[in-house]
């Protein structure tokens, strides 16, 4: 039985799978959190597609992919937040406006690229067992960047989260921490795209979190639960992945939703 | 110096004049009560003064400009929108906004809700509260850091009947206490006459302001509410509106 999980860590390239998970997940819980808690689940799905749009653009432009995703995405995710303020547009329906614009701005594009483009299903389905070394260290970069802001952020977002003027009475610079929480998302969301991709991230970042909602007393535990739930759902998503041949972004999917299952039953 | 303090304050909320040319003073360790009929702006200027939202002319709070002395208000706001799913305890939200002068340990917070006739309350998650005791927490969060000026907004609106006596029994207390003043949005005279040192009278303009049981008469009231209104108090039984 040992030999069955020890035997994949041996491989290289597993393991750097395994690695570039884990950290991917831990940023990712930091965000969902908030995802779940400030009711942004449909934010969450549009960044996907704005990401989507930006890779198109890096393909079209001749740059790097990722890096696209993450301009293009933490541009139209600060546009979304500016036009809510600046409109009596609701946030859903602005989000509706974007995440159907952006999509169809991305799809346009590709039909713009010449050729049959398979490099593009990477980004949509993920592909976290062609992860390379240069990968993983995004991964860390990431991870620790997302730390660092998070541990100024963690306690304005949640006074914003339970009461926007209670928090701007108490001193919190509301706009100016919505806004950063936005380009957070959006660059987090750009670079798991890789790992989960598109149509999955945003699982990555609802899921865990849902899960451990069920289950969470206060809010550390819920945070603690959510990294757990997520790198477990890595662990287990990509032994289950290596074992049955199969895409590893669904994989993760299907074992946080597991968990999920498992705490409404709790 | 008046510890809060309007001088023609405007304000317009998307093409529509809510507040026109407000100007008054309160002094330090008043009761204020802030009075007017429903969509009359009284939460309107609540905000204005709190600089949650925009306005024309000039105000000062606390000797600075409205949203500047941050950490000295203690706030209770109007039917306050919170998703009771949040997995927060009553000690994570004292924690959550306790300041400088509160630093977050159980037995400050254990004081906080104490005041307010909370006890056991601490380790209880936000969404298993009555209507009564998310009320006492939220008075318990608005005096958690000491505040100098209190800022209740309808605070018994949509509590059941212990909740609003808890209220009252508290705005007692807080007569007695120096350097606390306070502003309080009520819809209801009673406790006008009963706590207030000083009454505004707003409906959309101010209409009248000063203390309760002088500026209160007849010809106020029905400004304030129309002149069809009828109002009796137990203690003064002519102040009745009628046309």
């Amino acid at each position: 039985m040992l030999d069955l999980v020890l035997y994949p860590l041996s491989q290289p390239f597993f393991l750097r799978a395994l690695i570039t998970g884990a950290l991917l997940a831990i940023a990712a819980s930091f965000i969902g959190v908030f995802v779940v808690l400030k009711k942004m689940s449909f934010f969450g799905d549009a960044v996907g597609h704005f990401a989507f749009t930006g890779i198109a653009l890096g393909f079209l432009f001749k740059v790097d992919p990722i890096l696209a995703a993450i301009v293009f995405s933490v541009m139209v995710a600060i546009g979304v937040g500016y036009l809510e303020q600046r409109t009596t547009l609701s946030l859903d329906t602005t989000i509706g406006i974007f995440f159907s614009g952006a999509a169809a701005l991305g799809i346009f594009l590709i039909g713009l690229l010449r050729g049959y483009r398979a490099d593009l299903f990477q980004y949509l389905f993920g592909d976290i067992l062609a992860i390379t070394r240069q990968d993983v260290i995004m991964a860390a970069a990431l991870v620790i960047f997302t730390l660092i802001i998070m541990y100024f952020a963690w306690r304005p977002l949640l006074q914003i989260t339970f009461n926007r003027d209670l928090a701007q009475v108490n001193g919190v610079r509301v706009k100016a921490w919505e806004y950063a929480y936005l380009v957070l998302l959006a660059i987090v969301t750009a670079v798991s795209i890789k790992t989960v991709g598109i149509l999955l991230v945003t699982a990555l970042l609802i899921v865990p979190a849902a899960a451990a909602k069920q289950a969470a007393k206060n809010v550390q535990q819920l945070l603690t639960l959510t990294i757990a739930v997520s790198v477990l759902s890595v662990f287990f998503g990509l032994m289950g992945s290596y074992y049955w041949n199969t895409a590893s972004g669904p994989a993760i999917i299907l074992m946080s939703l597991l968990f999920f299952i498992l705490s409404l039953v709790w | 110096m008046p510890i809060v303090s309007a001088r023609n304050l405007n304000v317009t909320l998307q093409d529509h004049h809510i507040l026109r040319d407000i100007s008054f003073d309160i002094e330090a360790e008043e009761i204020v009560c802030l009075i007017g009929p429903n969509g009359s702006g009284k939460t309107t200027l609540i905000k204005a003064l709190l600089g949650l939202i925009p306005y024309t002319g000039s105000a000062s709070v606390l000797g600075g400009p409205p949203g500047s002395p941050q950490g000295r208000i203690g706030y209770v706001p109007q039917n306050l929108d919170f998703d009771r799913s949040i997995p927060l305890t009553v000690r994570d939200l004292l924690s959550l906004f306790s300041g400088e002068r509160s630093k977050g340990q159980d037995t400050n917070y254990q004081e906080c809700l104490d005041r307010v006739g909370a006890k056991n309350l601490l380790g209880r998650r936000l969404g298993d509260l009555s209507g009564g005791e998310f009320q006492r927490v939220m008075m318990a969060l608005a005096l958690e850091n000491k505040p100098e000026l209190l800022i209740l907004d309808e605070p018994a609106a949509g509590v059941d009947v212990e909740g609003e006596t808890v209220f009252y029994e508290i705005l007692n207390e807080l007569k007695s206490e120096k350097g606390l003043t306070v502003i309080l949005v009520s819809h209801d005279l009673s406790v006008v006459y009963r706590y207030a040192t000083q009454v505004l009278c707003v409906n959309h303009a101010l209409v009248c302001h000063g203390i309760p049981q002088e500026v209160l008469t007849a010809d106020t009231l029905g400004q304030l509410y129309g002149h069809g209104a009828v109002y009796h108090h137990p203690e003064r039984p002519h102040q009745i509106i009628h046309d």
